[in-house]
């Protein structure tokens, strides 16, 4: 895929605002919950609790990680020139999916601030006891809302905000450019609202990565830290065998017994048959053999 | 003079029910299988010709009838408020043996009555599946003498007449096996027989010693001086113990428990059950899987947990490892099957495993997620036997991982596979999850983290389901590249036949209702637990020192 922007105009912009969502662009949607959580752990921390710090640092981290991999996404996929001919066929045409994605778009893009206006930060956080604009003025609410948001009271909190943004905002999306951006083929226009977008995307320079992408690390990153084949080999070398014993145990053990006990019977009774010649001198015999018994028992109890 | 004074059908199924559908189907089914040996030739062929679609259609007027009785047209119950130890549709007892006491004795409550439903929802549809069965005149009246022994079973309240039903339900079971089965099927009838038939001789021997110990004067045989009546052995039961003895009582206990174990079939009296339902026809499987089975575990409750209530008490370890073992051990044997079929038998035990763990937690809850156990599997086994007897007739081969992506040749058994594995496993909005849930949350209740064993089966169960299903109906490597077993033999693969569909879809549609809405049987069946705990059980518990 590359440079889809102009072929995928609505996919484009959807994606758009999804990432910058989930990347926390000041604004829009996923901004309002990242930056909560990300000030409240780092103000934890300096308020007393030692173990966050290991969270804290990872979750600004992450932050960071999130600019670069969302932006990355978008870059390869919309940005700079196809990678092969499959482009040119691509389009757009049922409204079944455009629809959605235009709604959906909106509530992204509009609905993180809207809630904030509408006083779901105070409410979540048990400063206000119900929704609703409770400035005196809408204005009053809107600036409020972003003093609350790049400029809250505490200093810590204020700084650690504005790296997030930094990093989420700034570093990697700029890092992603440089490894992934440019702008479209010449000819292609897309869109005006991603369009400044993929043409920013070729501002940052080049920069090659192909000796960290054929590292050891790389591929390791590939086969996600080779989990999946741990667990494969795990239950390859106990569950599987252990089942397929289980399996072979009950057909010839348990069954086993059961079968034995059949043989065992027929056995017997062919042994007893056996006894029945069909002669009159085996019966004759048997008679007279039963009856010393018999004479020989009397014998002894009477003796 | 009993029938003359009820001639008349519709006198009869108003009065007494119960003896018309378990008559009915027993009389009709033996009438098709002999009149054409008796009758002259003309008309045994005529006889033939329409015994396929009678047989049909009575199995559907009794299922008619059962569900009328269900919604209340006939006799206008309220299935809700039956006491513990009352019956409803019981008829006025007939005396058939006078000299031992033995009387025709039928009705039903919140244990049974799902039972008898699931019975005459079951025979119709397996007809339907194996509608074109090789001699059809013979395959579809066995299925009808079938469905009245099965009935009987669950209706009667006579020991004696008990037995003769439990017993009779074998030998339409040993034919339909030993005619319509694979390539072992004499091997297979043969143990299917005497395994169950040992079992069931032992039973036997604890009913004769319950029969020896009652003393009711009014029904007692005038040679022997007893009676087989479940209704007044109960009553005598809890009003000082049917049998003086503890010893013995609990000797009777074990008696019973081998004879019903091994029918349900537990771990480790099961091994009959594999063999007998690779071998049996489709419809055999069905009403293997889905009725017989539940014999076991409606005579457990029946009559070894409600007269002998104190030993139940005793022996609850030994029911929690034999249910342990079944469910445990019977999923782990699953994942090292190849066949499907035997896969799906296996599963069957164990779903078993939890009735007997459902009845181990003494708790209401318990109980009741035992009995829609009882009926959920009798809904979704089925489904599962169907569509492996489908695979069968079809692609000629069971063996799990011979072929792929068959849901490209047959979509409609391919989806029916699916919706029956997930319910099988436990999927939540269908009708066996509601049945794990019930037994989970009372097994919690009762023994607290042993639950981990029973949670963690449900991963093994969801294991061996996923995977038979990948090997069978999705595709491998590439993309839209089935392959086809090589018992084809070059044979263009078909989907299944609209009879088939029609009796899958049925079941399935069932499993779905019950899963969305399982008040309809779980109300009655919750009550009729929460009556038995507290009439039978409790007591039994405060008399051996456990706790409530």
């Amino acid at each position: 895929m590359g440079g889809l922007a102009s072929k995928l105009p609505v996919t484009a912009t959807a994606m758009m605002f999804g990432s910058m969502s989930i990347i926390g662009i000041p604004l829009i949607g996923g901004f309002w919950s990242k930056e909560i959580i990300v000030g409240k752990t780092w103000y934890a921390y300096f308020n007393g609790a030692d173990a966050l710090l290991g969270p804290a640092i990872l979750i600004l981290a992450t932050a960071g990680m999130t600019g670069f991999y969302m932006s990355r996404m978008w870059f390869m996929t919309f940005a700079g020139e196809p990678k092969n001919e499959l482009v040119d066929h691509v389009h757009e045409e049922t409204p079944w999916v455009k629809t959605p994605l235009v709604i959906l778009s909106i509530i992204t893009a509009l609905g993180g601030f809207g809630l904030a206006l509408y006083g779901m930060v105070d409410w979540l956080s048990g400063e206000a006891d119900h929704l609703s604009i409770h400035k005196d003025t809408f204005f009053d609410q809107v600036i409020y809302e972003l003093e609350h948001a790049f400029l809250p009271e505490d200093e810590q909190v204020r700084m650690i905000g504005w790296t997030t943004i930094l990093l989420s905002f700034i570093v990697g999306p700029i890092f992603a450019a440089r490894v992934y951006g440019g702008s479209l083929k010449e000819g292609e226009k897309a869109t005006p609202i991603v369009h400044w977008l993929t043409s920013l995307s070729g501002k940052f320079g080049s920069q090659n990565v192909d000796e960290l992408a054929n590292s050891q690390f790389a591929e390791a990153l590939q086969n996600r830290l080779y989990f999946d084949d741990l667990y494969e080999w795990v239950l390859g070398k106990t569950i599987l065998p252990f089942s397929a014993f289980a399996a072979w145990f009950d057909a010839n053990v348990i069954d086993g017994v059961v079968k034995q006990i059949e043989s065992n019977s027929v056995f017997g009774s062919v042994q007893i048959r056996r006894v029945t010649t069909g002669s009159a001198r085996d019966y004759i015999l048997m008679a007279a053999v039963g009856a010393l018994c018999i004479f020989a028992l009397i014998w002894g109890v009477s003796a | 003079m009993y029938i003359r004074s009820n001639l008349g059908g519709e006198r009869l199924i108003q009065s007494d029910p119960l003896t018309f559908i378990t008559l009915t189907p027993l009389a009709v089914g033996l009438a098709l299988l002999i009149l054409p040996y008796l009758a002259p030739a003309s008309m045994a062929d005529f006889t033939r010709k329409i015994s396929r679609s009678l047989s049909m259609g009575v199995a559907l007027a009794i299922f008619a009838i059962t569900t009328a009785l269900f919604l209340g047209q006939i006799g206008n119950i309220d299935w809700l408020n039956i006491t513990q130890g009352q019956y409803v549709f019981q008829n006025d007892s007939v005396v058939l043996l006078e000299s031992i006491g033995v009387r025709w004795v039928v009705g039903v409550d919140a244990l049974s009555f799902p039972m008898v439903w699931l019975t005459a929802l079951l025979i119709p549809i397996s007809m339907l599946v194996e509608w074109d069965a090789k001699k059809g005149h013979l395959f579809h009246p066995l299925i009808l003498v079938m469905e009245g022994a099965l009935i009987g079973v669950f209706v009667v309240l006579d020991l004696f007449v008990f037995y003769v039903f439990w017993e009779l339900t074998l030998i339409p079971m040993f034919f339909l096996i030993l005619v319509w089965g694979g390539d072992d099927r004499r091997y297979a009838s043969m143990k299917f027989f005497i395994y169950t038939f040992t079992a069931s001789v032992l039973m036997l021997i604890g009913i004769l010693v319950m029969y020896f110990n009652t003393g009711d004067a009014d029904l007692a045989g005038s040679l022997t001086g007893h009676h087989f009546d479940l209704v007044a052995m109960t009553a005598q039961a809890a009003g000082g113990g049917l049998i003086a003895g503890e010893g013995l009582r609990h000797f009777v206990w074990l008696l019973l428990l081998i004879g019903f174990a091994t029918k349900m079939p537990s771990v480790p009296v099961h091994t009959w059950l594999p063999d007998a339902h690779v071998q049996a026809p489709t419809a055999g499987s069905m009403l293997l899987a889905g009725v017989m089975l539940k014999m076991g575990a409606y005579g457990f409750l029946r009559i070894a947990v409600t007269i002998f209530p104190e030993s139940t008490v005793v022996f609850t370890p030994l029911l929690i490892i034999l249910g342990m073992a079944s469910l445990v051990y019977g999923a782990i044997v699953c994942m090292g099957q190849t066949n499907l079929k035997r896969m799906v038998a296996y599963s069957s035990v164990s779903h078993m495993g939890l009735i007997f763990l459902g009845i181990a937690t003494m708790q209401p809850l318990g109980i009741a997620g035992a009995l829609f156990m009882m009926f959920a599997h009798g809904i979704i086994s089925p489904l599962l036997f169907a569509v492996a007897g489908a695979f069968k007739h079809h692609y000629h081969t069971l063996e799990i991982g011979s072929m792929r992506g068959i849901a490209h040749h047959s979509p409609w058994l391919a989806g029916h596979m699916m919706l029956g594995w997930m319910a099988s496993l436990g999927l939540p909005l269908l009708a066996g999850f509601v049945a794990e849930i019930a037994v989970m949350i009372a097994f919690w209740m009762t023994f607290g983290w042993l639950v981990i064993w029973p949670a963690l089966t449900l991963i093994i169960t969801a294991v061996y389901y996923l995977t038979s299903m990948q090997k069978m109906i999705f595709e491998g490597g590439d993309p839209h590249v089935g392959i086809l077993p090589d018992t084809m033999h070059g044979e263009e693969p078909r989907d299944i036949t609209w009879h088939e569909n029609a009796g899958m879809f049925v079941l399935g549609g069932l499993t779905v209702l019950f899963g969305i809405m399982p008040f309809i049987f779980w109300d009655m069946m919750s009550d009729w637990s929460t009556e038995f705990m507290l009439e039978t059980l409790v007591q039994a518990m405060n008399s051996q020192g456990v706790k409530p």
